[in-house]
């Protein structure tokens, strides 16, 4: 069994690259039927993750936790707008309703209180830390803020050049993290290739 | 044997025996010894085997060496200038120094040396044990009649002496008949080779005057037997022979052989005391000499001085001189001489007696001590003094016998008040050895200089013993049990029912069995005080304090930055929503365009009128806004300017229902003139949902309608843009990847543009796309949004609105960081200074 997984996923994987590489009509559609089976088995895996999540929260009410009143209305959301979503659609305006005056204002709390944190966090970076790596980084965020900031004066005085600085140092460090994730993607699809990593289970 | 029914108890005593050993009543009638009645001798032969071995082995012993000393004497020739009997037996003492014979009993029993033609005292120990079979008492006589003790009564009548073979009678008595020859001797003490060391009087020493005051307790006790028993202690060499014991009073029981210890009357040593002087020479010193014949004899006139009738009668000359014994009577002694001595002897007996004068015991005693009294020379007398005799003559350092005596006495009289004395005592064994051993008793031989004069001065004028205190001596010599516990009474004591000493009481000490010497339990409970108790449960409080668990100190601290935190969140919701309520657009915004921006107004510029374009929605409802106000700008210039049709993908399962709020807040969606009117399934299209991540960004972008059939197109060339709003930028390199990768594979797409609108936490991982042209053009935040809106006429004026608000929060974010910072900096130098001070 793990050597018909470990063959079957190695499989995939050249299948797929190779129809990257090799335009053969048999390897296109051969990697566009591996591709939907990972798209199918990816949305079943949301609604695996659906139906885990309604277990927990099930458990939690039938076990009476102190937290199963909230594992019970979140059960009774999740089913009615399951089942509003699939037979009204999720153009519908209750749907509508229920992502602008529920889920959308949440998560926007939940962004301002991430920026109060945020916030929190650099007043007390100092008294945590005093190094020289605590200092430049709250020099930066300053610098940062206060080039982008809008005054009633109009934009303040060297904030292109802020931005400019800002600005290349950011993309030198994140090209820095897109060429370090794709050889780390490379090196990880060559591992699953040669079967020394096996995610799929068996080690 | 038959045994003798007691009429009173009952029970059977052996026929022996006077009394019953159970209740002390006499078993017969004629074993009641009364007063008067004259003691009547018996035959103890019958005693013999019910003897102890110790005291079998003494008799034995005794009979040996008296038949030894007779043999040795008879072999040697008698020399003229022998020392006198006394110290004769010394002689003998020295020169056979593992002789059985006691050396304190050979060395007062010269007998043998010097008439060893006499008979052995081979019968003399026997004596002493015959008076427990004199059952029959004879009448005693009155006091008055014999002052003088029955041994020094028995000594007197000379012919029954020497038919009994008393030793110590028939040695006093030589003692007393040559005394010329012990003179010579101390004129020669080195004669013969022997300075008489043995005979010194040595000084007392504790240990040995414990011993011998436990030899005194022994025979004390003995005296305290009831009916005729309480003579059976008594001495041979007191008692004078088989000479039956004397019947005393009450007051006197204990005392009685102390008073017969060389108990003549108080008048009994004038006369007798001529015949006890011939020690004076005359080319010694007259009072060395007296002091050392004094010395010799002084001391038996002292023992047991005290004497009732005496103590009666105040006249000490008056007793008769027939009851003086032979060996006292030294005619050949000038009686002038004699009687200061004797004199001096019985005057602390008389002062015992309580019935002499002071200044004649004053008198008396100055004339005890020899060195006071010495007329002579003192340097030619130390001179010619023998070293013996120097010791003789110095004044003891014990009191003088009477002296004890008296103590005895008085001690016996009243027993309540000195009991443990008068008792013996459990931890004081009667040591035999102690008895007979070869020093006398240092007490016993040194009178202490000075106390004669105690005596004399302390005496009552009373006929009564007043009790004294025990002097310094003694209380030095007495057992540390006596002190530390007192000894049971004699009465509290058991009968004696087996033995030799069935019917006493008292003479074997009993006690419980490690009640006395045992050391006491101690408790094991802690005998603590007050003050140490509150201190263990201080010590307590204190263990117990380390094991519970100690508050944290950092609560203000937790409690300081909630507080902090919900200043600077009502900080913020005050302020940013007052600038929102009040919709105030007072901060100017820049017209000038980033190159990114540009890129994205030219590029939607450049779109064909009417042609599909796909949107994907990749961002979460929390950045619904930022994204909707970064996007709404584009949006609104490409329905304005191309109208085309959107399609609308998500790759977030909440981004689909997104679509319908950011077509509203962009106002596409809005009917006109306020909006562009755009309408679902006729202007744009929800597609849904995009599962699969990059399979299904591939597989979308390899056959749309495979992975979306709602896609309603054939390929994805016929999109003539994708623009991607994300605020992940994983989400939007996949797009960009899988996009450039497909335009490698298919031509058809190197023409369409791929737009980015993404947040301000995504643009800057976004930026190498861009600058590479993988990304025709991206609006990065407010910033860019702002602007972007501002140049399209400020359409549709999402980004215009929170610029102010925008503005006003990053303030508050700049004042806040910086001043926050250094307060940080400060409180952390403090709180590290503060923590280095105290460590």
């Amino acid at each position: 069994m793990r050597v018909f997984t470990a063959a079957f996923a190695i499989a995939s994987g050249l299948i797929v690259l190779l129809g990257y590489f090799l335009p053969v009509q048999p390897l296109i559609q051969l990697r566009l039927i591996l591709t939907d089976w990972a798209i199918v088995i990816a949305g079943f895996a949301v609604l695996i993750g659906v139906f885990n999540l309604i277990s927990v929260q099930m458990e939690k009410v039938r076990s009476r936790q102190p937290a199963g009143l909230y594992s019970a209305l979140l059960i009774i959301s999740l089913i009615l707008t399951f089942g509003f979503g699939l037979l009204l659609g999720p153009d519908d305006p209750f749907m509508r309703l229920a992502v602008d005056a529920v889920i959308v204002p949440v998560e926007s709390a939940l962004m301002a209180i991430l920026a109060v944190t945020l916030i929190y966090a650099s007043i007390r970076l100092l008294r945590r830390r005093v190094d020289l790596m605590s200092v430049i980084f709250l020099v930066v965020a300053v610098l940062f803020l206060f080039a982008i900031m809008p005054t009633p004066f109009g934009p303040i005085p060297g904030d292109q050049l802020i931005l400019d600085l800002t600005g290349m140092l950011s993309r030198g460090g994140a090209r820095g993290l897109l060429i370090g994730i794709a050889l780390g993607t490379l090196l990880t699809g060559l591992r699953v290739l040669f079967g020394i990593d096996r995610p799929y289970g068996g080690n | 044997m038959a045994d003798l029914r007691c009429p009173n108890c009952g029970r059977d005593n052996p026929n022996f025996l006077d009394t019953c050993q159970f209740c002390q009543t006499p078993l017969k009638p004629e074993s009641t010894l009364h007063t008067g009645d004259s003691p009547v001798k018996k035959d103890t032969g019958e005693l013999e085997p019910i003897l102890p071995q110790w005291l079998r082995d003494m008799r034995q012993q005794a009979r040996e060496s008296a038949e030894e000393d007779a043999a040795a004497s008879a072999a040697q020739p008698k020399v003229r200038n022998d020392p006198p009997d006394l110290l004769a037996g010394l002689a003998s003492q020295t020169r056979d120094e593992d002789n059985d014979v006691p050396d304190w009993l050979a060395s007062i029993n010269p007998s043998p040396k010097i008439k060893p033609e006499e008979p052995p005292a081979s019968d003399s120990p026997a004596d002493f044990f015959s008076q427990f079979n004199k059952s029959t008492p004879e009448p005693a006589p009155p006091q008055a009649e014999e002052p003088a003790p029955s041994w020094m009564s028995g000594a007197a009548e000379s012919p029954r002496v020497e038919e009994e073979k008393d030793e110590l009678s028939e040695w006093f008595s030589k003692a007393a008949a040559e005394p010329d020859e012990v003179v010579e001797i101390e004129q020669e003490p080195s004669s013969g080779g022997m300075d008489m060391p043995t005979f010194k009087i040595k000084e007392p020493e504790p240990p040995k005057e414990e011993e011998d005051l436990g030899w005194l307790r022994s025979l004390e006790a003995t005296s305290h037997q009831p009916g005729g028993q309480t003579a059976a202690p008594e001495s041979e060499f007191a008692r004078g022979g088989d000479e039956p014991a004397q019947p005393t009073s009450e007051g006197g029981e204990d005392l009685s052989w102390l008073n017969e210890l060389g108990g003549l009357p108080a008048s009994a040593p004038a006369e007798s005391t001529p015949s006890s002087a011939p020690v004076i020479e005359p080319d010694l010193p007259e009072q060395g000499h007296a002091s050392a014949a004094q010395s010799d004899l002084s001391w038996l006139d002292q023992l047991g001085s005290f004497d009732p009738a005496a103590a009666q009668e105040p006249e000490p000359a008056a007793p008769a001189s027939q009851e003086t014994p032979d060996w006292l009577n030294l005619p050949d002694v000038p009686a002038q001489k004699f009687e200061e001595k004797p004199a001096e002897d019985l005057s602390w007996m008389q002062s015992f007696g309580e019935k002499e004068d002071v200044a004649s015991a004053e008198e008396k005693a100055s004339q005890f001590s020899p060195r006071r009294t010495g007329p002579l020379d003192a340097g030619s007398a130390e001179d010619s003094m023998p070293d013996w005799l120097k010791s003789a003559t110095e004044e003891p350092s014990m009191p003088p016998p009477g002296a004890l005596s008296e103590w005895f006495r008085e001690t016996d009289a009243s027993a309540s008040d000195e009991p443990l004395l008068s008792q013996p005592q459990p931890g004081a064994p009667q040591n035999v050895d102690s008895i007979l051993s070869d020093d006398l008793p240092d007490w016993f031989s040194s009178p202490e200089p000075g106390e004669e004069e105690k005596p004399a001065s302390a005496v009552p004028s009373g006929d009564s013993l007043a009790p004294v205190d025990l002097p310094a001596w003694v209380q030095a010599m007495r057992p540390v049990e006596s002190i530390v516990e007192e000894a049971p009474s004699v009465e509290s004591q058991p009968t004696e029912r087996e033995g030799p000493l069935a019917g006493l009481r008292g003479v074997i000490p009993s006690a419980p069995i490690g009640s006395a010497l045992r050391p006491k339990p101690v408790s094991l409970k802690l005998q603590a005080s007050d003050e140490q108790l509150a201190g263990a449960v201080i010590l307590e409080q204190i263990l117990a304090g380390e094991t519970n668990p100690k508050p944290l100190v950092t609560t203000p601290l937790v409690a300081s930055q909630r507080v902090l935190r919900w200043m600077l969140s009502g900080l913020f919701i005050i302020v940013l929503g007052a600038m929102i309520f009040l919709g105030t657009q007072s901060m100017p915004v820049s017209a000038s365009l980033p190159a990114h921006v540009s890129s994205v107004s030219s590029t939607v510029a450049n779109i064909p009128p009417g042609s599909s374009v796909l949107v994907v929605i990749d961002y979460e409802p929390a950045l619904a806004g930022e994204l909707e106000a970064v996007s709404g700008p584009m949006l609104d210039q490409l329905a304005l300017l191309v109208r085309p049709r959107l399609s609308f993908v998500a790759t977030s399962p909440n981004s689909s229902a997104l679509v319908e709020r950011l077509l509203i807040n962009t106002r596409l969606s809005l009917p006109q003139p306020n909006g562009l009117d755009y309408k679902l399934g006729a202007d744009y299209f929800n597609l849904g949902y995009l599962p699969g991540g990059a399979s299904g960004v591939v597989e979308f972008v390899e056959s749309p309608v495979s992975a979306l059939p709602s896609a309603g197109v054939g390929s994805f060339s016929e999109y003539a843009a994708v623009i991607v709003l994300t605020d992940h930028s994983e989400s939007a390199r996949v797009w960009v990847e899988q996009l450039d990768a497909r335009k490698q594979i298919d031509p058809s797409l190197a023409n369409q543009p791929l737009l980015v609108a993404a947040s301000a936490q995504a643009g800057p991982l976004l930026q190498p796309y861009v600058s590479s042209r993988q990304i025709a053009g991206m609006v990065n935040g407010i910033s860019d949004a702002a602007r972007y809106e501002f140049v399209n006429n400020s359409r549709p004026g999402i980004a215009r609105r929170y610029w102010d608000s925008f503005g006003v929060g990053l303030l508050m974010a700049i004042v806040i960081i910086t001043i926050g910072s250094l307060w940080s900096v400060v409180a952390g130098i403090r709180a590290r200074r503060a923590e280095a001070e105290f460590g």
